[in-house]
């Protein structure tokens, strides 16, 4: 018996289902009774899932009708890599729009981008840094009006 | 076909939905999702997992105040959480994020090596439309069956119109196109959405019930000029009813002419690399979360989202229901709440809740017949 990620990931949405069944122990029948209905079904099928995961039978093809597939043509190590580099990217981007805010942030994490992780020259990260920071600037702050949140470094200044 | 059934079906529609009541519309939000689970995956275990995805969010549903003492749930003592989880940033990540890992994973342009389409490939399109007449008429009814019902919304007609299609798949070998480039895939939904903006109007203009928030809208705009749903519709006011019918036919042939124009220019698009693409789709993506309420919490939802739905893409459980959960999850629950405070347990034995309690067993018998039918396969190949 191995405990592959299927596995985990059933545990863990047992776990969750198990945890919203003990907190509508408190609330009145009004408040507790659809969470109930909902997470009473999920725990079994959650609990089913974990077992089947744990003795290891043949994966299901779940998304073969309805949902896309990841790529197959990268061997699993460089594919593993990739992805923990495009999280952890993403996680950046939220990092300095936080820091930052999102006027600033755009035009570095662009930049930081292009150039960082896709490799392309000074001219092309930077006109298309620009680009992206006008089209931000004209689209979303000039014409929409859209309230953006000053970044926490400039908020802590004032 | 929304138009015409709008045309066709007011004189006969109101004693249909009249007989429905909170337990019928209850369990139409579970056959939704019984629908869309049973047919996610292949096997008993697919179906768990379509069950289980399909619960998941009908539970995601439940967080925040509880809508009728107005009690915290599952809100983590956080005031974001307060008003539930927001929709938008929800459907961005779980969906845009396992997108953008697998573009950046791949290295390549979105189309990869493909071919760019032509022109004469949009009069195939066409063609397949008419290839396919039949299973277009029985989306379209769908689709013009989900907009009469109020709450349900076009991503249910566009899902289980899909699952029509994929159900009405004679052989394994046409079954296993689905998603790999079988127009039928493309059909059926978009004959639904654009069949249920008629069906929609039925509902508003007979009896003053929108299906949908625009059609709230509308039926907001029909009170400040003065037109009242109902009979009057009908009579007095007949000549407006056949000017909606009229901007539905329009609306959609304008919808048609503008994207034959900028097809090809859009269809570009996936050519250009995914290094150069993959800065912009995540500028896009933290937009379009963060702009739903202006709330930077947003954008990690976001994230959390993308996360599990790159998990949920990589172990091969479906989305579709658990989206449709989600999305299904207030009316249920407030369907849900009224059948048992007006009725009791008698609910469950009203005559259209025992036919679909019948219809979501026969669904899930249909598949698991459809699925034994089916070849052994072995394990694909794992994914990343």
């Amino acid at each position: 018996m191995r405990r592959s990620p299927e596995f985990l990931l059933a545990l863990a949405v047992a776990l969750l289902a198990a945890w919203a069944l003990i907190e509508t122990r408190s609330w009145s029948i009004q408040t507790a009774l659809y969470p109930r209905v909902v997470a009473a079904p999920l725990l079994v099928l959650a609990l089913m899932e974990t077992f089947l995961s744990l003795k290891g039978e043949a994966p299901a093809e779940a998304a073969q009708t309805m949902d896309f597939t990841l790529s197959t043509s990268i061997t699993p190590g460089l594919a593993q890599r990739r992805t923990v580099s495009a999280f952890a990217w993403l996680v950046g981007f939220l990092a300095i729009v936080v820091l930052l805010g999102f006027s600033r942030a755009i035009p570095v994490f662009v930049f930081a981008y292009l150039k960082g992780q896709g490799k392309e020259s000074w001219t092309v990260s930077i006109v298309l840094a620009a680009l992206a920071w006008l089209v931000f600037s004209l689209l979303f702050v000039r014409l929409l009006h859209l309230p953006f949140a000053e970044g926490l470094l400039w908020t802590l200044r004032k | 076909m929304g138009a015409a059934a709008l045309a066709l079906a007011i004189p006969v529609v109101r004693p249909l939905v009249l007989t429905f009541g909170s337990p019928e519309f209850f369990m139409l939000s579970i056959v939704g999702i019984a629908f869309i689970a049973s047919l996610s995956g292949r096997g008993p275990r697919g179906m768990i997992r379509g069950f289980l995805a399909g619960c998941l969010g009908l539970l995601l549903a439940a967080v925040g105040q509880d809508p009728q003492m107005g009690i915290q749930r599952y809100t983590l003592s956080s005031l974001y959480l307060w008003n539930g989880l927001n929709l938008v940033p929800v459907l961005v990540g779980f969906f845009a994020i396992p997108e953008i890992i697998d573009l950046a994973v791949r290295g390549t342009a979105i189309a990869a090596d493909a071919p760019m389409g032509r022109l004469s490939q949009v009069r195939e399109g066409v063609f397949d439309a008419f290839r396919h007449i039949w299973l277009t008429i029985r989306c379209s009814l769908i689709g013009t069956y989900i907009g009469i019902i109020p709450g349900v919304g076009g991503g249910v007609a566009q899902w289980i119109a899909y699952a029509h299609a994929v159900q009405s798949a004679k052989t394994p070998a046409e079954r296993d196109g689905f998603g790999k480039g079988d127009v039928r895939g493309v059909l059926g939904p978009g004959a639904a959405v654009n069949s249920k903006e008629g069906g929609a109007l039925i509902p508003t203009i007979a009896f003053g019930v929108p299906g949908s928030t625009a059609m709230a809208i509308l039926l907001g705009g029909f009170f400040v000029v003065g037109l009242v749903p109902g009979p009057d519709m009908l009579t007095k006011h007949l000549d407006v009813t056949m000017s909606m019918v009229w901007t539905i036919v329009l609306a959609n042939i304008i919808t048609v002419v503008v994207s034959v124009v900028f097809l090809n220019r859009l269809a570009r698009l996936t050519n250009i690399r995914g290094g150069l693409l993959i800065p912009f789709l995540a500028l896009l993506t933290f937009l379009g979360a963060y702009t739903s309420s202006n709330s930077l919490n947003d954008i990690v939802v976001t994230l959390i989202f993308g996360w599990f739905g790159y998990l949920m893409v990589r172990y091969r459980w479906p989305r579709a229901p658990l989206v449709l959960g989600l999305v299904l999850g207030d009316v249920a629950e407030r369907y849900l709440w009224i059948s048992v405070a007006r009725y009791g347990s008698a609910w469950l034995t009203r005559p259209i809740v025992v036919i679909l309690i019948l219809l979501i067993v026969g669904v899930i018998g249909s598949s698991i017949r459809q699925q034994r039918m089916l070849p052994k396969v072995p394990g694909v190949a794992r994914a990343t």
